[in-house]
This record gives structure tokens, sequence and C-alpha cells, in this order.
């Protein structure tokens, strides 16, 4: 069983997990209007770090992102005996733009190894003597809780014995810049689920849980449960209106709705998310059972938000409380469900996390405190035959090699006369033609969509039929980088400031996931994560966890990596489940 | 009224922020409804063209919603833009 044992919230309400949610019983926020901040054109309102704050993290010689993180993994860890120097020991890193305000500054423009978030974990894993390499969760907003499961998934394996989890994120010119660009924000105190909700508030936050695998049970103890990640197969930023991804991600789970204390939503309070997850919410029958969000206290805190939340979900059923949902007041969403602005007992001992996110990427974690939720057996669990035998091991069906010089597919040579970022639209105008959503892509976007698309042309099966047993699982080293300098580029100079938000939506690297998901009517889970460096160890270690998934069978998998839009390198491959 | 240059250019800038490879501006029906069917643009698309006015034209539409009327038509952007100059 995969138990929580020990968890830290770093936040600008309280530096411990109980300051954070004594605050938030309390009624607290930090959420408050800048103005000029960062020399931004537009106010915003949101949930900031005070300098005394940024002050008191600060370590010397690391940056702001990374001294936060530190901040929160040292006090997760003080009063635990987690051996993180053993091999068994991993850090998973969630975040969605890590140092990614380091842009700003030429030096670092024209050098970037810094700002990327692989460089940062290895920086993060070496302060505390990790030996093993970190992975970072770069899945949008979905981030936080995808790295539960993945972590829940690596320790179920046993493929490590113990999980630092941590997720975070920094507030800077260029993610606000982004977000007005995509008029999601909103201009005072968010309100999720409510009918005069005009959208979001971004916050700052770092948040650490610390999981181990246990034998023994105990009464008190967290347990996580079960999780999965679903596609909308839908659109990269605007979310299903059938909430199909967010639907399927909550029936992974198997929690029925009469043990739930309650389920705490994303609730970013923008029209179409909360609208989108009511939706869901329903249609998985979830009806009576209380649904809150947490945006209302903290903003949206991106990479940190799904463990954040899910820590002060864990505190709140210590307490037999229901956190009301501040900045409610008339239900605006049109799915049967029941949110509440007041804080209410309970008696029950788990809860639902519900997360969804750009590239149309949802999930769900179902977390439970005591004996009866230590080796939880659900419905959807027992479907897992391989649960209870490690892992499994896929064999490699079709395979793609794209560098500038040319393509490979199944060890043939293809014939193209093009190099660089020209090969790319050859390769479209050739194998496909008639997906002008193709022009849209950034450079690494337009790569993994080809190289899928050769994939699945080797493969020669029926096409574009819905399906939720493949998953669509990338890793790289560079991130979103070339997507990353042109958001910054186009922010730079105040008097040509045009934020873009067809660029800034591929500063998301999980995009790409949700491309080939939305292409082919890929239901099933999308993830996307970040390594120092070229490691097949590790990507074959985290694959072969996916398919602790429910559903997945096979997944569309690899390396896709982009420096510049010359010097590029995809390395796929489809995967099938071994049984 | 817009002129036919000026309807000319906003095409112009529409395939370009777009990325309408391999549409002209002859391909564009002045009239004919920009989203849903006719170039299948999306709500990035929207949120794109919001860009296009203010850094082409210096205009600027705080709410989105507000652009449902502006972004009918390459001739009601054209007639916006048109009326913002006089």
């Amino acid at each position: 069983m995969i138990s929580v044992i020990s968890h830290n919230i770093i936040s600008p309400i309280g530096d411990t997990s109980l300051q954070n949610y004594s605050a938030v019983k309390a009624g607290n926020s930090a959420l408050s209007r800048y103005e000029g901040k960062w020399q931004l054109p537009e106010p915003f309102f949101a949930s900031l770090f005070t300098d005394q704050q940024n002050r008191a993290i600060q370590l010397d010689g690391k940056t702001r992102f990374e001294s936060l993180v530190i901040a929160s993994i040292s006090k997760a860890l003080e009063n635990v005996s987690v051996d993180v120097h053993s091999p068994r020991s991993i850090l998973i890193l969630s975040t969605t733009k890590g140092n990614v305000e380091l842009l700003a500054d030429s030096s670092h423009f024209n050098n970037p190894e810094k700002e990327l978030p692989g460089s940062a974990a290895n920086t993060i894993a070496s302060h505390f003597g990790f030996s093993t390499k970190p992975i970072v969760v770069c899945n949008a907003c979905i981030s936080g809780v995808s790295a539960l499961v993945l972590a829940r998934r690596l320790l179920e394996s046993k493929l490590y014995d113990n999980a630092v989890v941590c997720g975070a994120d920094v507030q800077s010119a260029f993610i606000v810049s982004g977000f007005q660009s995509f008029k999601a924000l909103s201009p005072d105190n968010c309100r999720p689920f409510d009918e005069s909700r005009v959208g979001l508030n971004l916050g700052e936050a770092a948040a650490t849980i610390v999981l181990t695998r246990q034998t023994e049970v105990h009464d008190n103890q967290w347990y996580i449960i079960s999780g999965g990640v679903r596609n909308d197969a839908n659109h990269i930023s605007g979310p299903s209106r059938t909430g199909e991804g967010s639907y399927r991600a909550l029936l992974t789970l198997g929690a029925p709705e009469e043990e739930l204390a309650f389920i705490n939503a994303h609730g970013t309070a923008t029209l179409y998310n909360d609208e989108m997850e009511s939706i869901a919410l329903d249609r998985a029958g979830y009806h009576s059972v209380t649904i809150n969000a947490l945006k209302g206290y903290y903003g949206h805190t991106m990479g940190a938000a799904g463990i954040l939340e899910t820590i002060i979900s864990m505190c709140a059923v210590d307490d037999n409380t229901v956190i009301a949902t501040r900045g409610y007041e008339k239900k605006g969403v049109s799915g049967n469900i029941s949110v509440s602005n007041i804080n209410a007992p309970t008696d029950n001992q788990s809860f639902i996390k519900l997360l969804s996110g750009f590239g149309g990427c949802n999930a769900a974690l179902w977390v439970g405190r005591g004996a009866d939720y230590a080796n939880k057996k659900t419905a959807s669990n027992l479907n897992a035959p391989l649960m209870q035998q490690g892992c499994s091991k896929g064999s490699v069906t079709h395979r793609v090699s794209i560098t500038p010089e040319g393509v490979t597919l199944d060890g043939v040579v293809l014939s193209t006369e093009q190099k660089g970022k020209a090969l790319l639209t050859e390769l479209y105008k050739a194998n496909v033609g008639d997906y002008p959503k193709f022009y849209k892509m950034d450079v690494m976007t337009r790569l993994g969509f080809m190289a899928s698309e050769l994939l699945l042309k080797a493969e020669g099966k029926e096409r574009f039929t819905p399906c939720e047993n493949r998953a669509v699982i990338l890793f790289n080293r560079t991130s979103s980088l070339i997507a990353d300098k042109a958001h910054q580029e186009s922010i730079n100079d105040p008097a040509a400031f045009f934020p873009s938000p067809s660029v800034f939506v591929y500063t998301l690297p999980n995009i790409i996931t949700g491309e080939i998901a939305i292409r082919n009517k890929y239901y099933g889970e999308t993830s996307f994560y970040i390594l120092e460096q070229y490691d097949e160890t590790v990507i074959n270690q985290v694959l072969e966890a996916s398919f602790l998934d429910t559903h997945t069978t096979s997944i569309i998998a690899g390396w896709v990596d982009c420096e510049s839009e010359e010097l590029f390198n995809a390395q796929m491959y489809i995967v099938e489940k071994e049984y | 009224m817009a002129t036919a240059e000026l309807i000319n250019e906003v095409k112009e800038h529409i395939i370009d922020v777009l990325h309408l490879e391999d549409i002209t501006p002859a391909d564009i029906e002045n009239d004919a409804p920009l989203f849903g069917d006719g170039l299948g643009l999306d709500s990035i698309d929207a949120l794109e063209l919001i860009v296009m006015l203010e850094k082409q034209y210096g205009i600027r539409i705080a709410n989105p919603a507000d652009g449902k009327d502006v972004f009918k038509s390459v001739t009601s952007i054209a007639e916006f833009v048109a009326s913002h100059k006089a």
C-alpha cells in the first residue's frame, strides 16, 4: 500500500501544512490586486509571496523557484526517516514553468541551460543528495496529481520504495502576460462555480508529499488508493463540453459516493472549466457529495495545485471538515452538483482530488485515511490484472526517428529532400496533407505529431476510432524552450508588448500529447515528462509503471526534443503491453 | 464603409497570424462566417484576432465576448477597423 508519511505547504498564508489549513479554515487568503508589478501594462489579482517571504526562502546560488522547492522539501523531510540517498528513493518534481522567469534576463536567454526544468530538478536533487535521477512532470495544470499518480505507480511496481513529490511554481511577467492574452484572469477575487465568475487568479506556492510503500496498516495513515489521467481528445485549450476526460478520469478511481467526505475539484473559476467539471461530476453520478474548490484562497498555483490541494483536503478530513468554497455564492454551472460556501462537518474518511488542464488532460486521485483504505480493492483496480504482480514490460512494435538530417521508420530510411524544419513540412505534405492545424503547431509539436503519424501509418490499423486504451507518454530535455523564447520576445519590449495566445499555449510541452490525442480521438492517458538528459532506464521505468493504468494496453511513447527550429530529435515508438 | 484595400489587408493579416497556409486572400469570402464552418477557426484564433487588432490597428477589445460581432466575417472586421480610423 502506498502511504503518505509527511507533507508540507509553503504559501503566502503559511509555512507548514497546518498553518495553511488553519488559515484556509478561517477563510483567509493572500489574493490581492497588483498594479505595475513586473512592469506589466495591465493590473492583475494574484496570491504572491511578499518580498520579506521571498528573502526568508532565498538560498545562495539557487533561483527563487529552486529555493522555494528546497524549503518545502526540507520541511517535509524534517520529522521522517526517509533515506533520500538510497537508490530506492526518487524525487518527482511537478512544475509547469519552473525557472522560466530567468529568460527575461538576456544572459540566460542566450544560454538557457539553467532555465530547463530538468536542470532545476537536478540542482534540487543534488542539494538533498538523491542518488537517483529526478523526474519532472510537466502536464500543464494537472501536473501535481499526475506526479502523485506516477509516484504511486513507481512504488506499486516496486521500482522504488520512497518518493518525494514536490509541486511548485513561481509567478512572473511570463506567466501572467500569457494568461492575460488568454483573457482568462479575473480582475478581482475568483468565484469558483459561481454564476458571476469571470476567470481565474494565479498563485505561488510549493507543496510536498512524501510517499512510501508500507506493509503495516495504521488507523490514522493516509493512503493513495487510486488515480488516473485521461484526455478530452477535443481541444488544446478549451475544455470538453461533455467533460469527457474528467468523467473518464473519475471512472478510473472506483470511488463510491457514500464513502467520500467531498470532491475537491479544480474549480479555477473560468466559465468553461467549472461548467465542464460540473458536467463530468454529474455524468459520473456524484450528485450529493459536496464539491469544493480552493482557488478562492490560493489562486491557481499551477504545478503546486494538485499537491497543495490534496494536502489541504487531507487536513480537512483529519479535522472532520468540508472546507467552504471561498468566492462561491450562487450556482452558475449546469451540472447537477452540490457546492457550498460554508465549512461543514463530515465523518467520511476519503476524498477525490480532480484537476484538468491545457492539452485536454484531466487527472483524478482517490485518497483515504485508515485501515479500510490501506488495501482497498476498487472495481477498477481489480480490472488491472498486473496490479499485484509487479511491473509488466511492453514490446516495441514500430519505431521512428526524425532528426534534421532525415527520417527512419522501422529501420528503413525514408527518401526526403528537405533538411531541418522544412523536413517536417515535407513529411506533412507527403503523409497527411489534410490537417491544416499542423501549420498552427510550433516546431516541437510538429515534430512529435509527424512522428506519431508515421508510426500509425506503419501500424496500418484503422484510424480515428475513439479509444481509451492507448496512452501518449512523451519525454524530453528542453521542455518547450522554443515557444518559451518566442513568448518572452513578445513581452520584452514595453512599446511592442503583444503576448500571443497561440504562442503561449505551446509553452506547455504536454500540448504535443494533446494534439496527438485530438487527432486520433484517444481518450486514454496523456503525460509529458522532462529529464535532465536522455535516460533509457528512467524512461522504461515510467513506461512500465504506466501500464498499471486500468485501461492502457499500448503507448505512443518516446523522446521528442527541440533545441532550436533546426536542431531537433524525435525517437518515438509504439509499445504494446505484454501479458 | 471599408474599402476593398482594407478588406484585402485584413485578409492578409488573418492569413498571417492564424497560419492559414495554402490559403490566399481570394479564397476567403468577404461575408462568409469566419468561425464554425467557414475557415474552421477556434477559440484561440479568436483571441489571436484580438491581438492582431491591437497590434496592427491599435484597437483594444478588453472583453472577448465583444469580439463575437466584430469577428463575424472579414467585412465586419474591416468595418470595425474603418469605424475606429474615422
